[in-house]
């Protein structure tokens, strides 16, 4: 899939997502509608989101928990949208690039998913998603305030671009502080792999935008744009100064990671992604060269708790840490 | 320093307590300190409250009666202000007076200048279309763009004109 490839900029990048909140006039949000309101809703999105080409739709409370968790750690649906207590729906394309999620703190969540740095191909596709769906729909808007959302931090454009990026040159320099502190003053947020509240794990970070109304989507595409560029041009200066300021334990570090990650019998997965971060920046420096970027990506999105369970039925965390340990052996054997 | 528990890793936070004035302090790592419960953040729910406490203070409850009710999903003023998230799109209406100063410090703006709903074109005033095409002009500007400037200068232009007939 999508999310395993080397996109551009790939070797800071992993990833850039797109999403757009929507929700219908005269309907309560999923948090006010009592459950016939709930099945009413999801009837009117789901036929309007059919008739986008390639996609299928899920009714979520027939999914398995960790069917659910797993789509979830791939961030292709919010942690929210496995939450049972709603009735919850999603309508996802056959290459998982674009996923329209029903009932989640709005109406409404498109999203739609690139690999590398690719702001305007996920803004492009949303926006035709949009406009397939705006066809049939009545959208909440007002002029003043743009499309009304359930939280008002979203209102506006409703939009939100995610880039997640791998840091691990600025995280060792000891910088990632002072940069969320400088972004935030900008409108703009740096969160863990797993979005708000969430710890940092193997130096992945997302950067997000926060401000949504009176600035266009063109114009918030443009300066995270901007905004991401810059840091992934510190991140590879950083990466090199840190190389070149300490040679070989920089290299004793890296291959004794790729060692742990090529022998080890029991893995947990904090450890396994900080050790994933450490031979990226290997791969980065040209010290290691036995495997690549595509192979970590790959690696990353199969040893994640509920994706692990899903794909080999374990479930104790015991028994995930030996999987865990012999997936990532047999990847990079 | 090393940690004061595991002797491990890195002391990173600093740990004050101040009980019937008697003062102890530790040095502990991220983990052990999250461990020990001398640390209960828990940042979704402080998030919530963080949010309804901005509501909050932009009301005031003198000219608000704190119990408005909105008249399509019966949200409650007190409701809102306590969770930060609204019930319907109507509450925007309802609850403008308490929403006006807070949107302005989350997003620094007031109106909006971004896409209109194709459906909602006709019963969207001159000014708001020349708002969004105006902020269009200037990305299209600043990525060099310079026919599509044209055209939407043009536009622009005649929608000005034809409020002036």
């Amino acid at each position: 899939m999508w999310y395993t490839k080397f996109g551009n900029m790939g070797d800071v990048v992993l990833s850039t997502r797109v999403r757009l909140a929507r929700n219908l006039k005269d309907k309560p949000f999923p948090n006010r509608a009592d459950k016939s309101q709930q099945e009413e809703i999801i009837d009117i999105l789901k036929a309007a989101a059919e008739k986008i080409e390639n996609t299928k739709f899920f009714d979520l409370s027939n999914m398995q928990e960790r069917e659910k968790k797993a789509l979830a750690e791939r961030h292709i649906i919010s942690p929210l949208l496995t939450d049972n207590k709603i009735k919850r729906g999603l309508v996802l394309s056959d290459d998982q690039r674009i996923s329209v999620m029903l009932m989640e703190e709005d109406h409404l969540r498109i999203q739609t998913m690139h690999e590398g740095f690719a702001i305007e191909e996920c803004l492009n596709s949303a926006m035709e998603v949009d406009d397939i769906l705006e066809e049939s729909l009545d959208y909440a808007f007002s002029e003043k305030l743009g499309y009304l959302t359930c939280c008002p931090t979203n209102v506006g454009t409703g939009l939100r671009i995610s880039v997640m990026v791998c840091l691990p040159g600025i995280t060792m320099a000891g910088r990632i502080d002072s940069l969320s502190r400088t972004l935030s003053k900008m409108g703009i947020a740096v969160r863990g792999i797993f979005g708000e509240g969430s710890q940092s794990l193997g130096n992945i970070y997302q950067i997000s935008n926060q401000v949504t109304l009176g600035i266009s989507e063109e114009e918030t595409a443009q300066k995270l744009s901007e905004i991401v560029s810059e840091i992934i041009s510190q991140e590879r200066s950083l990466q090199q100064k840190i190389y070149l300021s300490d040679k070989f334990r920089i290299e004793d570090k890296v291959m004794r990671s790729l060692g742990t990650l090529k022998y080890s019998r029991v893995m947990g997965s904090e450890e396994a992604l900080g050790l994933i971060s450490d031979v990226r920046f290997g791969i980065n420096l040209g010290i290691i060269k036995e495997t690549n970027l595509e192979k970590l990506n790959e690696i990353l999105y199969s040893i994640l708790p509920a994706i692990l369970s899903a794909s080999y039925n374990v479930e104790t965390v015991a028994d995930r840490d030996i999987k865990r340990a012999e997936v990532i052996r047999e990847k990079l054997g | 320093m090393k940690c004061q528990k595991c002797n491990e890793r890195e002391a990173n936070t600093h740990i004050q307590k101040i009980v019937n004035g008697k003062k102890t302090e530790y040095y502990l790592c991220s983990k052990c300190a999250a461990e020990s419960g001398e640390l209960k953040i828990s940042f979704d729910g402080d998030f919530d409250n963080f949010f309804g406490g901005l509501f909050g203070k932009g009301t005031n409850l003198f000219s608000a009666p704190a119990d408005k009710v909105c008249g399509v999903c019966k949200m409650t003023l007190s409701e809102f202000l306590k969770h930060g998230k609204l019930g319907c799109s109507k509450c925007y209406e309802e609850f403008e007076a308490s929403l006006s100063k807070p949107l302005k410090q989350i997003h620094g703006q007031s109106t909006h200048t971004g896409k209109i709903p194709k459906r909602s074109e006709k019963e969207i005033s001159r000014e708001a279309k020349i708002r969004r095409l105006q902020s269009e002009l200037e990305a299209a500007v600043s990525n060099q763009e310079f026919e599509m400037a044209a055209k939407l200068r043009d536009e622009i232009n005649a929608l000005k004109e034809g409020g002036e007939k």
